[in-house]
């Protein structure tokens, strides 16, 4: 129950974030060469977030039910793979070859290093 | 997507933001909800998630080409529904923390197919919607 309660909590607070910093990078991605900026901002702090979570709680002896409130929905609501693979489609239906595959490439790699950060400095 | 389809020149209402914080309250819970229903094992694929992941992007797509062929749609509406919702169902970091889990305890095969099948299914899956959503627009003689 208190687990629900904090990842709904968290959730909110996730999604709010993803959706300030689209709006934050929105008259950018109006332009014809625009990139999927916002995406991949939250997709790599989120991946840090996760990997922070996992030792923070059991750090500080806050218990397991912040821990998911921290990864399921802080990380979890923040971070987004929907809008990672339309903005891909997107890019592919412009012909925008290259820039797909950064958009691919970029988020994993970052993703996972920012991930393995969040692991070592916590843990 | 950076969701492009914001409108640049003018900051998002009240009503934007509230549809977000429900759309995100509904579309989290709703993934926490399938990860208790159906739990991930380490060591095993994670097909919550990974089913998750291909779901929303099927429907996220096919409403973000519905949109562009009705921009007319309530501005508060598209962000409930697409940053709200589905963006908070679908996640990315528990792809890259499991990933991180796998390459860590020397699982490759595991690692390559389920970052092969995220991709693939996932991508496929917005391809899919892509066009499921145009057709839906031309059918319905939706520009405009």
């Amino acid at each position: 129950m208190t687990a629900a309660l904090l990842v709904g909590f968290f959730g909110v607070a996730g999604a709010l974030l993803r959706f300030a910093v689209d709006t934050l990078f929105a008259h950018r991605a109006a332009s014809r060469s625009h990139w999927p900026w916002a995406t991949f901002l939250v997709n790599v702090t989120g991946s840090l977030i996760i990997g922070l979570s996992l030792g923070i709680s059991g750090r500080l002896g806050l218990g397991p039910e912040l821990q998911t409130g921290l990864a399921t929905g802080l990380a979890g609501g923040l971070t987004t793979f929907s809008s990672w693979t339309t903005a891909t489609v997107r890019l592919v239906s412009e012909q925008r070859f290259g820039a797909a595959f950064l958009n691919i490439t970029a988020n994993l790699l970052a993703g996972l290093a920012a991930a393995g950060v969040g692991i070592v400095l916590a843990g | 997507m950076g969701s492009y389809w914001i409108n640049a020149l003018k900051a998002p209402g009240w009503k934007a933001w509230l549809a977000v914080a429900v759309g995100g309250l509904a579309g989290t819970e709703l993934r926490y909800g399938l990860g208790l229903l159906f739990p991930e094992h380490p060591g095993s694929l994670p097909w919550t998630t990974l089913a998750i992941n291909v779901g929303g992007s099927f429907i996220l797509a096919l409403l973000t080409t519905l949109w562009i062929a009705r921009p007319r749609t309530s501005f508060w509406l598209r962000a409930g529904l697409g940053p709200g919702i589905l963006g908070s169902f679908t996640t990315f970091s528990a792809v890259v923390f499991a990933l991180d889990r796998q390459i860590r305890d020397g699982q490759h095969s595991l690692w390559v197919l389920y970052l092969g099948l995220s991709l693939i299914l996932g991508l496929g899956a917005a391809a899919a919607g892509w066009k499921a959503g145009k057709a839906a627009a031309d059918f319905t003689g939706g520009a405009q």
